[in-house]
């Protein structure tokens, strides 16, 4: 490495490190504040073992959502020609836009007080488990499509055309050529949406409640500690959730990294 | 077939797998939920620790499931314009009063009281000792919104009887939408003193209350309804009676500091 490089590196090294140290700072203040004893206490509590299965189970059933809407609708939006586009593209940022909390609010008027009333009074939907899924499923299907839609942008149509020129239906090339080639594409999308749906708060408060051994993920576990006052609980769930998402991901994209896929 | 249409059909196998694990799972959620009857509480989220004592007893004597919705008192009411419920819990007398008004309920009764006092961290280090200490220079103050919070309503109230709210409210560097807020304030030392209920202070280990007199008279009483949308109002008056009931709801509430008004007393006041 010549001079003038290591300066560069260097001066990449000390923007960078002031993020990580921050981060890093918060996840150690975090951990003195919330104190291990409670840990044990906490992982014993049946409340919290079920937030955290909940939150597993249902953020892995709205990425696997998502991800089926997000390839079809980033790669359409990417790749065909239509009247009205421009405005399909604009409506499909709507959950990027406004604040999580209006899309929970808006899904609580459309199953309760909107045409959805009589398919919710049928089959409960709202406040119960299925809710909890379709909170997550609105605000998470908006990053997921965005991300597909650059993703495909971002590959040059040339290949699909080959293929196809070659013999290959749409279809055929779709999966042989496109899908391949948007790999990262794909794995950066499914992380991003499973990460916000773990995440997601605002709009389950809203529209599944906070209801004990039934609706609650962790966030409206944090949120719950942090309304009685009990913040070194709060603190220590948040850690758990830090905890569970950073091995997820790392053990997502090692796997990826590694070629498995 | 190829490799990506592979991994589109396991996404759904896995989907399935993950469907079934949610209905047959652990929880309240799926289809193994008990089929008795199931009351719903809408209930002030600082009552959280009392109230759940209670309905764990209920539930064991009387095999009636108790789904509890917490949320700020005022965030309730909205929510309840929306949505049927059984039971309203909130934490100041003024929020059944509205939701009379609005038509969700007929009766209503108080069944604890509270009144606001100064929160300090354990061992008052600021020396404070009355309202006026709340004025002092570099004395940083966290008030419950007015607006928004009973605790802030009712304490507004009182300091302008004093003519202390003004400049106390000048002096104030945050503004709370709940009590929670204000004590989690003082907790974490973001302010060195706040307004909130006693037992908000008899809650938090790490905080004193400093009651003054100005507060000590003014109670505000915690209260329960069966609302108009209940369709098991039997039911709903049944968990009632057993929260007033001195043996039970009201020991409880007793032991976390709560003043507690006796049946005969509050009865159910139209």
């Amino acid at each position: 490495m010549n001079h003038p490089d290591r300066k560069f590196w260097w001066a990449l090294g000390c923007l960078s490190g002031v993020y990580v140290l921050l981060l890093a700072m918060l996840l150690l203040a975090d951990l003195q504040y919330a104190s291990l004893l409670r840990f044990g206490s906490l992982l014993a509590s049946p409340t919290l073992r079920y937030s955290l299965w909940l939150s597993l189970i249902s953020s892995l059933i709205s990425t696997i959502l998502a991800m089926w809407v997000a390839v079809p609708l980033g790669y359409l939006l990417s790749r065909a020609h239509f009247r009205g586009k421009a405005i399909l593209d604009a409506f499909v940022d709507i959950p990027i836009i406004v604040p999580p909390v209006v899309i929970g609010l808006s899904l609580v008027i459309l199953f309760r007080q909107s045409i959805l009333r009589p398919v919710d009074d049928w089959m409960p939907i709202a406040f119960h488990v299925p809710a909890v899924v379709i909170a997550q499923f609105t605000v998470v299907t908006a990053f997921a499509t965005r991300t597909m839609r650059s993703t495909f942008d971002d590959l040059s149509p040339r290949q699909e055309q080959v293929a196809m020129t070659l013999g290959c239906s749409r279809s055929q090339a779709f999966w042989a050529v496109v899908l391949p080639s948007a790999r990262t594409g794909l794995l950066t999308a499914g992380t991003l949406a499973w990460a916000r749906a773990f995440g997601e708060f605002g709009p389950v408060l809203m529209f599944a409640g906070a209801i004990e051994q039934k609706t609650e993920v962790l966030p409206v576990s944090i949120f719950l500690q942090l309304s009685t006052g009990d913040i070194e609980t709060a603190v220590a769930i948040s850690l758990v959730m830090i905890f569970v998402a950073v091995s997820v991901l790392l053990i997502v994209r090692s796997a990826v990294g590694s070629k498995a896929i | 077939m190829f490799r990506y249409q592979k991994y589109a059909t396991s996404s759904l196998v896995i989907l399935a797998g993950l469907i079934t694990a949610l209905a047959f799972g652990p929880g309240r959620g799926g289809f193994r939920q008990s089929r008795g009857p199931t009351l719903t509480l809408f209930c002030a989220a600082g009552v959280r620790e009392p109230i759940r004592e209670v309905i764990q007893q209920f539930e064991a004597e009387t095999g009636v499931t108790v789904e509890t919705r917490f949320a700020g008192s005022g965030v309730l009411l909205s929510s309840l314009r929306l949505e049927d419920a059984d039971l309203y819990l909130a934490a100041d007398r003024g929020y059944l009063e509205q939701a009379q008004k609005m038509g969700l309920t007929s009766r209503m009764s108080p069944f604890a009281r509270q009144h606001p006092v100064i929160a300090v961290t354990k061992g008052n280090p600021h020396h404070i000792q009355s309202l006026q200490d709340l004025t002092r220079d570099k004395i940083r103050v966290t008030l419950p919104d007015p607006e928004r919070a009973a605790i802030g309503r009712i304490a507004k109230q009182l300091l302008e009887e004093n003519s202390l709210w003004e400049p106390i409210w000048q002096h104030a560097i945050l503004q709370r939408a709940t009590v929670n807020d204000v004590a989690n304030d003082v907790k974490l030392e973001s302010a060195d003193v706040g307004i909130v209920w006693n037992t908000t202070a008899a809650q938090y280990e790490e905080l004193e209350g400093i009651e003054v007199p100005q507060f000590q008279s003014a109670d505000s009483e915690i209260g329960i309804a069966v609302l108009e949308s209940s369709a098991q109002t039997e039911l709903a008056e049944k968990f009632i009676g057993y929260l007033l009931k001195e043996s039970v709801g009201q020991t409880i509430f007793q032991k976390y500091g709560y003043g507690v008004i006796a049946p005969a007393s509050s009865g159910v006041t139209p």
